[in-house]
């Protein structure tokens, strides 16, 4: 759905987007994440026929961003990382503008823009000022905006800044459920636990250059960290728990085990991604186990592994 | 008491030694367009200064003429241009006052950084005081540059030091009212192209309007001076400083150096023949009040939290119909469906005013008085010409400052699309300015007193002119990033094409055909027919004769009496050449967008 092969993008001495090579299919949902600066905005942006990239191509549905930008346009939704609003216009208005501004036929608009803004839950709003909004309502009026027109592809630059925990769960499970429509999205965030949640598989950039792409487990593996497991032990019958993580620990499978107050803390090794190893581990040596918590792939140790967090 | 003293005499420090006015010279410093106005602006001068020059070296290879008459001829020219440069930068510093400071108020509240200044220490009347100083001072800065030139011309017989002096004074003067005014209505509009416009009407109201109230009450002579128990000469003074509000009306005075009617009775002499410098305080004190009207007003925005609100169920219908207009074009209805007055009672109140002056004047001067309607006829072409200049040179350079830009370009509509979305939505908004100017002619037509065909002509002639403006402002919007760069070079653009050109025709004449003679009557006429002023004061000077009964008058080009036909041909020409202006701003407008507008293809 997306190709982009070799793009650059330079403002004046500044290479903002240095040789990025990217494929995307249908589905997808491409968590970007990298430091600021780093040419998030910039490559949304190209995708968007906003910025021409000054070398390498990008295609969208196998349509050239150089040259049928007229096309490309009907089938994205683009939401910049800063909303514009117009003051004059209610939400109403706001999204009507819009859904003619994409030639959706007169009749057809109201049901549209009530099926966005019942998707966006901004529908009690829907008669107030665009400029009155709070900033995470504007937010979503950004999100039900793009949708407006049902476009095979979304960009979305930073979606879910300035929403609230519920907001933000709440905009996940709306673009999990976009991806499972078929729609291909790239989000860029810089909560990267968020996109773990969500992602199909994620990008790291940094100064322009695509430190990495792939899917999560693989930027988990490139960093050398496996899966972390937390493992509460029944001690009643006396178990030695740090004689048993140091037995683990032999194993070839496990990356490291280690005793805490409770149980046991227990690494994956690289490669391997089933949890079972470890169970049958704790089961070998008879102990009981109270509770098992797989803990979530920690994407900000692959951040800072990958990136150096220099501004650029 | 001793504090109040300290208070009053730390004031001008403390106005002046202010982080707004550190932060826009800085800012102001930093851009190009500071330097290039600057150059254009003295090269301009050193063009028309060039011209002289060149008058005098073909002025002194006549060889038959008595060396008193080329004298004479030599200061003659001397004078015309150095009048002409007057009054050519005092036309750009009066206009520009409301442009320079229209949108630095709401161009803050827009990048919510009204509200971290409310947070600040910095008091109202400094952030007024350090916007209109640094924004004037530009203004000042190229005043200072003319001023030595034009005096140095005095050399070969220029005009009075003491002229330029006063034009100079009254220029900036006038900008200071303006770039007031600009600033208080930035305080509370939302847009600084709808503060331009307020600005500059209310410029014309302080201006003008006392001039022609006092020329109407001495005309009809409202006043019995001795039934009223007051010496005759009070009133003539009062009249008489109608006359002086006026900065256009006082330079022509003081130009002619002709005695105003009835004099300055009970003024000493010496003020009397300075009227300019009363002038002078009259504006700087109408200025200062506005500043400090201003400062109260954007003390009121800062403590008022914006609130763009929830609209009002009893406003949802309202809402709904505005709704029930959007068609295929979405940019056309968004800009037009926008409210011209940000209240609904400022619209009446706004043709209260007009219907009140209208009435007034109908009732004084009366429907058969041949120089109203011509009165009304300029103003109204002057002024709709400028709103339309001013009415689109916002339109892209607003949707970029809102961020809307580029959100509006990710959408499927052509460049075409928006561009002419915008100019239609622009000529909608002056819809109602433009029916109230015909209004007054059509009444006139129907009351008998001007012909109905001439004023079915009107449209012919303020149209194309109106679209010509609109399209260069849009132009002018696309590229620059700043409003004000673009409504600055429109207006100039206007002032070049209505005053320039024609002190450039008549440069030249006088360099290329030794003065009028050979193709006087040729330029004339050619001159005519490309002036709009010219063209409508024609118009309407026939359809008052053909009105009054003297059944076939002929129309006046120039000097030539023509008919009806050769006259349309004329007209049709003038129209023509504006519209052919438009289409080229508009094709230009389109490449400008199509290679920077911001879309990759
Ligand atoms: N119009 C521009 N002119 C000059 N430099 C620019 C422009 N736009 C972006 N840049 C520069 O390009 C680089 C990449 O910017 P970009 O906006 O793509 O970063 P980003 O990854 O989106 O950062 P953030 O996380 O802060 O949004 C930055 O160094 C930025 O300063
Ligand atoms: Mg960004």
């Amino acid at each position: 759905m997306i190709e982009i092969s070799a793009i650059r993008k330079t403002f004046g001495d500044l290479v903002a987007v240095d040789d990025l090579t990217l494929n995307l299919d249908a589905g997808q949902i491409f968590g970007f994440i990298g430091p600021n600066g780093a040419g998030k905005s910039t490559t949304m942006k190209i995708l968007a026929c906003l910025l021409r990239a000054d070398a390498g191509t990008a295609r969208v549905d196998g349509m050239d961003t150089r040259f049928e930008g007229d096309r490309i346009r009907r089938i994205i939704g683009y939401m910049p990382d800063f909303l514009g609003v117009y003051h004059d216009l209610t939400v109403d208005e706001y999204l009507h503008f819009f859904a003619a501004a994409y030639g959706l036929p007169r009749k057809k608009r109201r049901a549209t823009v009530d099926g966005v803004l019942e998707l966006t839950d901004l529908t009690a709003k829907r008669t107030a000022m665009v400029d009155s909004l709070s900033r995470g309502m504007q937010q979503r009026l950004g999100v039900a905006r793009v949708l407006v027109h049902d476009p095979k592809v979304l960009l979305l630059d930073e979606p879910a800044s300035g929403l609230d925990p519920r907001a933000r769960i709440e905009m996940r499970e709306l673009l999990t459920e976009l991806g499972r429509m078929g729609k291909t999205l790239i989000v860029s965030s810089h909560i990267l636990s968020e996109l773990a949640e969500m992602s199909t598989s994620i990008g790291i950039i940094e100064k322009g250059k695509l430190l990495f792409a792939g899917s999560i487990d693989d930027a988990y593996a490139r960093i050398g960290r496996g899966h972390r497991i937390l493992v509460t032990i029944e001690t009643e019958g006396g178990a030695d728990l740090q004689a048993a993580a140091a037995a683990i620990a032999r194993d070839e499978r496990i990356a490291g085990a280690s005793a805490t107050d409770t149980g046991l803390d227990v690494t994956l090794a690289p490669g391997h991604t089933s949890h079972h190893t470890v169970v049958e581990l704790l089961l070998a040596r008879e102990l009981r186990i109270a509770s098992f918590t797989p803990q979530a792939p920690r994407l900000e140790d692959a951040f800072i592994t990958l990136t150096k967090g220099e501004l650029q | 008491m001793t504090a109040a003293l300290r208070r009053l005499a730390t004031l001008p420090r403390r106005l002046l030694v202010n982080p707004i006015l550190a932060r826009e010279l800085r800012v102001a410093g930093r851009r190009r367009s500071t330097y290039i106005t600057r150059a254009g602006f003295a090269l301009l001068l050193a063009f028309g200064i060039v011209f002289v020059l060149l008058t005098m070296t073909r002025s002194s290879g006549w060889g038959g003429d008595s060396v008193v008459y080329r004298a004479q001829e030599l200061t003659r020219t001397v004078q015309f241009l150095t009048f002409a440069l007057l009054w050519i930068g005092f036309a750009c510093l009066a206009l520009l006052g409301p442009v320079l400071t229209a949108g630095s108020i709401c161009d803050e509240r827009r990048a919510r950084t009204l509200d971290t200044l409310a947070t600040t220490p910095i008091t109202p009347l400094q952030i007024v005081v350090g916007k209109l100083t640094a924004r004037m001072q530009e203004a000042v800065t190229l005043a200072l540059i003319a001023a030595p030139a034009l005096l140095a011309l005095r050399v070969f017989g220029g005009v009075p030091g003491e002229t330029i002096l006063a034009f100079v004074a009254v220029a900036l003067a006038t900008i200071y009212l303006g770039a007031a005014l600009g600033i208080w209505f930035s305080s509370w509009h939302r847009g600084s192209a709808g503060a331009t416009v307020y600005a500059f009407l209310t410029l014309g109201l302080l201006t003008v309007g006392p001039t022609i109230i006092a020329a109407v009450a001495r005309t009809q002579n409202y006043f019995n001076a001795a039934a009223l128990g007051i010496p005759q000469e009070w009133l003539a003074w009062i009249f008489n400083a109608g006359f002086l509000a006026c900065p256009p009306v006082v330079l022509v005075i003081e130009m002619s150096g002709a005695q105003p009617p009835g004099g300055f009775g009970g003024v000493t002499a010496w003020l009397a023949h300075r009227r300019w410098l009363l002038t002078t305080l009259w504006l700087v004190l109408q200025a200062t009040a506005v500043v400090l009207i201003a400062a109260r007003s954007v003390r009121v925005q800062l403590t008022k939290a914006e609130e763009g609100g929830a609209v009002k169920p009893a406003q949802a219908g309202r809402e709904s119909k505005r709704l029930a207009k959007l068609r295929g074009t979405p940019v056309y209805w968004r800009e037009s469906t926008a409210a011209v007055f940000p209240k609904r009672w400022h619209m009446f109140v706004v043709l209260g005013v007009l219907a009140a002056f209208l009435g007034w004047a109908y009732a004084e001067i009366g429907m058969d008085e041949g120089s109203f309607h011509q009165l009304i006829g300029f103003s109204g072409l002057a002024l709709l010409t400028l709103l339309a200049a001013v009415s689109t040179t916002g339109a892209i350079a607003s949707e970029r400052e809102a961020r809307t830009w580029e959100v509006l370009l990710t959408v499927p509509l052509s460049g075409w699309h928006i561009l002419a979305s915008k100019i239609a939505a622009a000529l909608r908004r002056l819809i109602l300015p433009g029916a109230l100017f015909m209004l007054h002619f059509i009444v006139a037509a129907a009351m008998g007193h001007v012909v109905a065909h001439d004023v079915l002509l009107i449209p012919v002639v303020v149209l194309p002119v109106m679209l010509f403006y609109l399209a260069s402002g849009l132009f002018f919007s696309l590229a620059f990033k700043k409003i004000i760069t673009a409504v600055a070079c429109n207006i100039i653009l206007l002032i070049t094409l209505w005053i320039g050109v024609l002190v450039m025709a008549i440069v030249v004449m006088q360099v290329a055909f030794d003065g009028f003679g050979t193709g006087e009557d040729i330029v004339g006429t050619a001159l005519f027919i490309y002036h709009p002023v010219a063209m409508l004061a024609g118009l309407i000077e026939h359809a008052i004769d053909a009105g009054a009964g003297a059944r076939f008058t002929q129309y006046q080009l120039a000097n030539e009496s023509v008919s009806l036909p050769v006259f349309a041909i004329a007209l049709g020409a003038q129209a023509g050449f504006h519209l052919l202006g438009a289409a080229l701003f508009l094709k230009l407008s389109l490449s400008l967008f199509r290679a920077r507008g911001g879309r990759a293809s």
